[in-house]
């Protein structure tokens, strides 16, 4: 790669190392946030699940388990933006064709794939919980596969590819670099 | 067979130090002394012909065959 390459990827990955410091830090402070003023108790489960039908009172039990699962694709969330800023931080001090760099892009593009799956389970096993309550024939068992779940699959998928071709390209280059 | 560089034998009959081959050729001295030891993957055609011209030989006189055993010896 030459320097001017290497230097428009250095320049991108400064603002994309920075956005994601940024977003490590936001996104954490909203989710307290929204805890602590109350839009993660029951009223907010009863209004985003309003098309099921809920018992009238949910036992603080099934809102500390489903925000549990929800918890799991947040985290994972995070992971990401963690191992993307590290990549980035890498890209801009030069180093770009490296191992370090292959097995983030990797673990970046494996964890994705873990979101998308998540995201479909997690729909299931909140509705599942939150209509476990109910009498027999009122309980609910859906599933549902979204546009996000299915972009997030497919992206990391198309990420871990690319993850192993640098792998790859990594090897080569390192072949490469033992030649006179 | 095994390959083997002769490069050392070259630049004593052309009475050229490893710098001076270094430097008219564009590689580093570490990577020639990489290649005079045969610590190397292989050379490119680039820089062979470059210290084919610089020592002015031809490719044989540097690179030479031998057999295994003969290396281990």
């Amino acid at each position: 790669m030459n320097e001017m390459h290497v230097g428009r990827v250095q320049r991108l990955a400064r603002v994309l190392h920075a956005a994601c410091t940024l977003a490590l830090i936001v996104m954490p402070a909203f989710a307290i946030y929204t805890t602590v003023i109350g839009e993660a108790g029951e009223a907010n489960l009863q209004s985003t699940y309003a098309d099921y039908v809920l018992p009238e009172v949910i036992p603080v039990e099934t809102v500390l388990a489903v925000r549990a699962i929800q918890m799991i694709g947040f985290v994972l969330t995070l992971y990401i933006l963690w191992q993307m800023r590290n990549l980035f931080g890498l890209y801009k001090r030069g180093e770009i064709l490296s191992s370090r760099c292959a097995a983030v892009i990797l673990r970046c593009g494996q964890a994705l794939i873990a979101v998308g799956i998540i995201g479909f389970l997690s729909n299931t096993l909140i509705v599942l919980l939150l209509t476990l309550m109910n009498e027999a024939g009122q309980r609910t068992l859906v599933f549902t596969f979204s546009d996000g779940d299915a972009g997030f699959f497919l992206g990391g998928g198309l990420i871990t590819v690319i993850g192993w071709v640098m792998r790859e390209a990594v090897r080569i280059a390192d072949e490469n670099r033992a030649f006179v | 067979m095994d390959i083997v560089v002769r490069l050392d034998v070259m630049l004593a009959l052309r009475k050229m130090k490893s710098r001076e081959l270094a430097a008219e050729i564009g590689i580093s001295e570490q990577n020639l002394s990489l290649l005079k030891s045969g610590k190397v993957k292989g050379i490119r055609f680039e820089t062979l012909s470059r210290i084919c011209e610089a020592l002015d030989c031809q490719p044989g006189d540097i690179l030479e065959a031998v057999e295994h055993r003969d290396v281990e010896k």
